[in-house]
């Protein structure tokens, strides 16, 4: 049994060596072409309010989804800061005025911490902003609002992006982050992080995705070659779905507002609905954003009409979104901060 | 709980551990410890369905004792009736009943009549058809007095509820598996090694090849529509070695796990792709299954009807794979699999003459045999679209879709770990022909088997799927 128990032993060490090697000494995001998956977490229903490892900072150059390992892809030089309950914040704010609520878009993908959408808001009204943001955060934000670990706001920005309208139902009842006061109250952030991190395997998804040959899913579009169409998230606002996703938006309203919180809904256009002349799959513009837009002024519902907006401003020069990547640029993010502030001024919604 | 899950890896250890270091001066203390074990594994999945299995240990258990005392015919008949009624009432009802109502009901609407039939709403417990199987075989050996029952109530319940088999096979004997539960145990350093090594083999077969080939197989099946022929056609080889890798990775993780405590159980597999007929495929197939029909199906059947002389060959053939394919499942696709193997080894009685004239006749026989080895492997081939498919229905559409849209050219290659694997496991099993499993007693130097160990774990480490179900969990 000895001699067992011994040779097992050493098997088992000459296989672990590579992970612990990876776990303690090597940067989280070594074996990841952006910074989102070196620090999401992987069990990210139970084990920590926010979607990211908390208190983290990383600053790498990443390249896009839809271009990594292509000779389109581009180098964009980004930092990543998360707060203590696992958001992407640079500074945590207990009681803020307004907190954005959407997917990896409001959560900043592939862009540098000071452009995102809170952010920049941020800097440019000295308001306290707080994001709550990768897909589905909306059940995020109830589970902070449940336990409060963050104070009601005056204001909630709910981004969503064409492609997921209508959005989810709301769901009757909270049952995530199950032990994430538990491990914040006993300070076991670390030892979950090493967890997560072997448990989700960084180091195998990348040997995995590099004998596999795996690229960016984007594909070049035949007007203009640098930029990446992705055909797997095009998915245009169908005019079917336009009345679904205005009860869905009136259903989240309702859910706001019974909370005494103001509710503004951000919808973003596809990157293909706004560059649709460098899609083949279009002859002419999916304009279905248009018209939620207008029926969303009938119904009432505070609304920044991108679709219109980045249809005024789109330049190639200064692209809205990114060639390489499905996400929003710096410049996107400005042009909505801008509207966005007009319209929380116009409205005194902050004051 | 199942074998490729995390839950496993810290199970395994801990009950070998407190096995070995704890409870391993007592031969009872074992067998109890086993017995708390592999009800905790089982438990793992849902606690209520334990009920079932230490009723049906428990009637048995009775049944047993009773049928070694008693001499009068007509009462062991009773008890053994008794025995066969509990086991496949249970099967009845868990597994069958709604598919017979259904049926049932479909037969009617034929005639004109229509009613809604009651329908249970009850989950199918998982390995139901394998513990109740081998309890089966406990009475009825007893019955047939080739065996002895036992009075050890905790090493009877251990042998009906052993966690290496207990929901997917082997399908032990009495004969051969309970006797090990009175012998005592002491750790031997080869046995616990080579458990380990088909251990690691059969995760291999499991974690990387079959959960691989379910991504694709499980796309090209529900989408059959919008692939062409020749995709459907890789999608249904894909899903003969899924099927082949996933229960005989199971049964490798069976033995292996066995093994490290002292267990040997009956082979489950050996190499059936490696056939050159039906016959010979089925004795290398599910072998715990194939010789339990043979030895309480088949044989009996044939017996009866021996007079008939070759007829009766093919009644039995009939019986016997009409009721393999029930235990599958409670689906027409099932039994229409096993119609489709009984005929093709009815076809293979009644060529044998004419094949024998064949090879006599100074055939090449390379040849013969790889033409041979070609259709029974793309009979198996429909046999497997037929058994992957939701419905007869699907099934036909499948393979008529797969020959009318069939063009010439290169077969989709999926994902290149995919390939690669099936062509390592291949070559390992061809190599390891007359072994047990892929890796026993690899003849290389010390250095390069552990390198081959090395790699099969990053393997599963770095190419393992998302986590599927065991195929044969549903039967």
């Amino acid at each position: 049994m000895k001699k067992f128990i011994k040779t097992f032993t050493i098997f088992l060490t000459i296989i672990l060596i590579p992970l612990l090697f990876e776990l303690v000494f090597l940067p989280k995001d070594y074996f990841n072409y952006r910074v989102t998956e070196s620090l999401m977490v992987y069990d990210y229903k139970n084990h920590f309010y926010g979607y990211f490892y908390p208190n983290q900072k990383i600053v790498k150059t990443e390249f896009g989804d839809s271009g990594h390992h292509t000779k389109y892809a581009i180098p964009k030089e980004v930092t990543w800061v998360t707060d203590s309950l696992g958001f992407r914040n640079t500074i945590f704010t207990r009681k803020p005025e307004i907190i954005f609520v959407g997917d990896s878009q409001t959560g900043g993908c592939a862009l540098d911490q000071k452009d995102m959408l809170s952010e920049l808001f941020r800097t440019k009204t000295n308001k306290s902003s707080y994001c709550i943001a990768r897909d589905g955060a909306l059940i995020k934000y109830r589970n902070v609002r449940r336990d409060e670990v963050i104070k009601k706001p005056k204001v909630v920005v709910y981004q969503t992006t064409e492609r997921d309208l209508p959005m989810y139902s709301l769901y009757p009842e909270v049952a995530s982050a199950k032990y994430a006061s538990t491990i914040l109250k006993y300070n076991l952030t670390k030892p979950f992080i090493l967890f997560d991190r072997f448990m989700k395997g960084n180091m195998k998804n990348y040997l995995s995705a590099r004998f596999s040959n795996v690229k960016g899913y984007g594909v070049n579009s035949p007007q203009k070659e640098d930029f990446l169409y992705a055909p797997i998230l095009m998915r245009p606002l169908s005019t079917e779905n336009i009345e679904r996703s205005i009860d869905r938006i009136k259903e989240y309203k309702a859910f706001f507002e019974a909370e005494g919180v103001t509710f503004i809904v951000l919808p973003i256009p596809n990157k293909e609905t706004i560059y649709y002349d460098y899609v083949p799959d279009f002859e002419e513009q999916p304009s279905n954003m248009q018209l939620l837009a207008e029926r969303l002024d009938e119904e009432g519902v505070y609304n920044i009409n991108l679709f219109e907006l980045f249809n005024k401003n789109r330049t190639d020069e200064t692209p809205l979104f990114h060639f390489d990547d499905a996400h929003w640029t710096a410049r996107g993010v400005e042009i909505t901060v801008d509207a966005l502030i007009e319209l929380i001024e116009e409205k005194g919604l902050l004051d | 709980m199942i074998f490729n899950s995390i839950e496993f890896a810290f199970f395994l250890p801990i009950v070998f551990l407190v096995y070995w270091f704890v409870v391993n001066k007592n031969l009872r203390y074992q067998n109890f410890w086993l017995l708390a074990a592999s009800y905790f594994f089982y438990g793992w999945w849902d606690w209520r369905f334990l009920s079932l299995i230490v009723f049906s240990s428990f009637v048995d258990y009775w049944v047993g004792i009773r049928l070694g005392g008693e001499s009068d015919d007509k009462k062991r008949k009773r008890l053994l009736a008794i025995s066969i009624l509990m086991n496949l009432g249970f099967l009845g009802v868990f597994k069958y009943f709604n598919f017979f109502a259904q049926s049932f009901a479909d037969a009617f609407t034929l005639l004109g009549v229509h009613f809604d039939p009651i329908r249970l709403n009850i989950i199918l417990p998982v390995g139901i058809s394998f513990y109740t199987f081998q309890t089966l075989s406990y009475s009825i050996d007893i019955y047939k007095r080739q065996l002895e029952p036992t009075k050890d109530l905790i090493a009877f319940f251990a042998f009906v509820s052993f966690f290496p088999q207990l929901v997917a096979g082997p399908i032990e004997r009495a004969s051969n598996l309970l006797p090990q539960f009175f012998e005592k145990r002491t750790f031997n350093y080869q046995q616990g090694v080579d458990g380990c090594r088909q251990i690691l083999w059969g995760l291999f077969k499991k974690v990387v090849i079959a959960d691989n080939c379910a991504l694709f197989v499980n796309e090209v099946f529900a989408n059959y529509e919008v692939y062409s022929g020749i995709y459907l056609f890789s999608a249904a080889i894909y899903f003969c070695i899924q099927i082949y890798c996933d229960f005989s990775g199971y049964s490798d993780i069976a033995i292996g796990s066995a093994r490290l405590f002292g267990f040997n159980l009956m082979q489950n597999f050996n190499n059936p792709y490696f056939s050159i007929n039906t016959p010979e495929l089925w004795r290398r197939w599910h072998i715990s299954l194939s010789t339990w029909f043979r030895d309480y199906i088949f044989n009996p059947v044939l017996l009866r009807y021996r007079k008939l002389k070759r007829k009766a060959s093919y009644i039995a053939t009939f019986v016997t794979f009409f009721l393999i394919g029930i235990w599958h499942g409670d689906n027409w696709t099932f039994i229409f699999f096993g119609v489709m193997q009984s005929l093709i080894l009815m076809a293979d009685i009644a060529s044998l003459k004419t094949r024998m004239k064949i090879k006599k006749s100074g055939f090449h026989l390379p040849t013969y045999k790889f033409i041979s080895w070609a259709f029974t492997m793309f009979y198996w081939m429909l046999g497997c679209i037929v058994f992957r498919s939701k419905d007869l229905g699907h099934a036909w559409a499948y393979i008529a879709h797969m020959f009318s849209d069939l063009e010439v050219g290169i077969p989709p290659l999926y994902r290149r770990v995919v390939y690669l694997s099936v062509i390592f496991l291949f070559i390992v099993e061809w190599l390891q022909q007359n072994k047990k499993h892929g890796l026993e007693d690899l003849q290389i130097p010390k250095p390069a088997r552990w390198g081959v160990y090395i790699f099969l774990v990053f393997c599963i480490y770095a190419f393992g799927a998302q986590q599927q179900e065991f195929i044969y969990f549903q039967f």
